[in-house]
């Protein structure tokens, strides 16, 4: 384990992983509350996804550090859990909240994947590969929701709008640098600067289309938060959630 | 149950209320390349494009399919559901715009992809169907304008996971996975609720 959590690489990896794992807990939550049937079983099988592609990312980790990739999901301290708090800030079942969420994550974790897949690294890219496309289709989804309730009349352009005021000032915590144990100065994040360029180009375009207005900034890379195991009170509520079963007993086969 | 499930919701002031500006739309799946599209359910959405994706999320998830079509609900004519299968008509023609054409194999059954007819309206393209296709085999027709027919390929967008879907196969019921059930239950039991189990199910 401590191989893995002081090696650069396994570390951005484990960032995307673990906002993968903590999104679908979190957003699973939506199951059987949407707004209207069909989406409330296209966000369920979304949050499904985004399980499945936090194992995906797990069982290479998995098989590099010779570690059972549940361990690593589940049994890891909560200071090791690399996943940006945005991720796990509670939506209060306000819809556009939760969708402005999702889809400041989904940009950013689409981009995080394709800058992987371009490590060389067969076996990495061979996986990342089977998650690009199922991670286009849910930006595609949740640009599609954007641009239809920041145009669908006042009401819902209002609160689109008030959804993206909250969340705006949090979102430069997606681009922290990960890994409490790595020193801040690593620049092992994929491009970081201009990966923030491209994700903010790829958000104002949306928003464009959309009749709604936001700003982002880039937080300095000397910034802990949730990436660097200094989480929020919300994140620790969602873990202890998460890894209840397997704290019951640990190691059970299912 | 989780802490987030126990806070107590007033839905009617919370969440948005069940909004009438949907439409309905009607989902034909496609199991493999050059098979028939057949009937896979319907869906309520706003606009097409959500009703795409809402076909993706939903029928093309509930069992392997490599391509679907959705059509407006408003811009299917179906003609009667015989009790016996229909017989062919006499009425031909290849004038007007083209119609796609779906038949009933058997009644309770469902809808699958015939072919193409051309025809002026929806009355002559039933009857121009009904003439083209039936064989004494199928029960009925329905007609659908051709540029009213939206196809996903999976070429074009992702539909089937690529991640492992195992779980949504019909696995529960290999020798390991029975050996574990017939430990703690007699056999004739659980063959009992296997066979209602995959009748209810599958």
């Amino acid at each position: 384990m401590e191989a893995m959590l002081t090696n650069p690489l396994a570390v951005l990896i484990l960032a995307h992983a673990d906002d993968k794992l903590l999104l679908g807990h979190v957003q699973s939550d939506w199951t059987g509350l949407g707004p209207l049937l069909e989406e409330d079983i296209a966000a369920s099988a979304m949050a499904q996804d985004d399980l499945s592609h936090a194992l995906i990312l797990y069982q290479f980790l998995g098989e590099r550090y010779e570690l059972d990739s549940d361990v690593i999901a589940f049994e890891r301290e909560p200071v090791d859990y690399m996943c940006c708090d945005l991720v796990t800030k509670p939506d209060e079942f306000d819809w556009a909240e939760a969708v402005v969420k999702r889809w400041l994550i989904a940009e950013f974790t689409g981009m995080g994947i394709d800058r992987l897949s371009a490590i060389e690294d067969k076996e990495l890219a061979a996986r990342c590969n089977r998650i690009k496309p199922e991670q286009a289709l849910q930006i595609k989804h949740l640009q599609a929701w954007i641009k239809r309730l920041g145009t669908a009349g006042p009401e819902s352009q209002e609160r689109i709008q008030a959804a993206l005021d909250r969340l705006s000032g949090l979102a430069g915590m997606l681009f922290e640098v990960p890994g409490q144990r790595l020193p801040v100065n690593d620049d092992f994040c994929c491009g970081r600067d201009e990966m923030f360029k491209a994700w903010d180009a790829s958000i104002q375009e949306t928003l464009s289309q959309s009749n709604l207005k936001a700003s982002f900034a880039l937080p300095e890379r000397s910034l802990i938060g949730g990436r660097r195991g200094t989480h929020a009170s919300h994140f620790h509520d969602q873990f202890d959630e998460l890894t209840e079963v397997r704290r019951v007993s640990p190691g059970a086969s299912w | 149950m989780s802490k987030i499930r126990e806070r107590q919701f007033d839905h009617e002031s919370e969440l948005t209320a069940p909004t009438p500006d949907t439409e309905h739309w009607i989902i034909y799946t496609q199991k493999k390349p050059e098979a028939p599209f057949k009937w896979a359910g319907s869906l309520n959405a706003p606009d097409l494009e959500l009703a795409m994706q809402f076909a993706g999320e939903h029928y093309g998830l509930d069992e392997a399919c490599v391509a679907f079509v959705v059509h407006h609900a408003d811009q299917a004519t179906d003609g009667p559901c015989g009790i016996e299968p229909l017989e062919p008509g006499n009425a031909n023609g290849t004038d007007g715009p083209s119609w796609s054409v779906f038949t009933l194999p058997r009644r309770g059954g469902n809808l699958q992809q015939a072919g193409t007819i051309n025809a002026a309206d929806a009355e002559t393209a039933l009857a121009r169907a009904t003439t083209t296709f039936a064989d004494g085999k199928f029960h009925q027709v329905r007609v659908v304008p051709s540029d009213q027919l939206f196809l996903c390929t999976g070429e074009s967008t992702l539909i089937w996971r690529l991640h492992d879907m195992d779980y949504k196969f019909a696995k529960g019921y290999s020798k390991g996975v029975r050996a574990k059930w017939t430990r703690i239950r007699d056999k004739q039991s659980y063959e009992e609720y296997r066979k209602e189990d995959i009748h209810k199910h599958f």
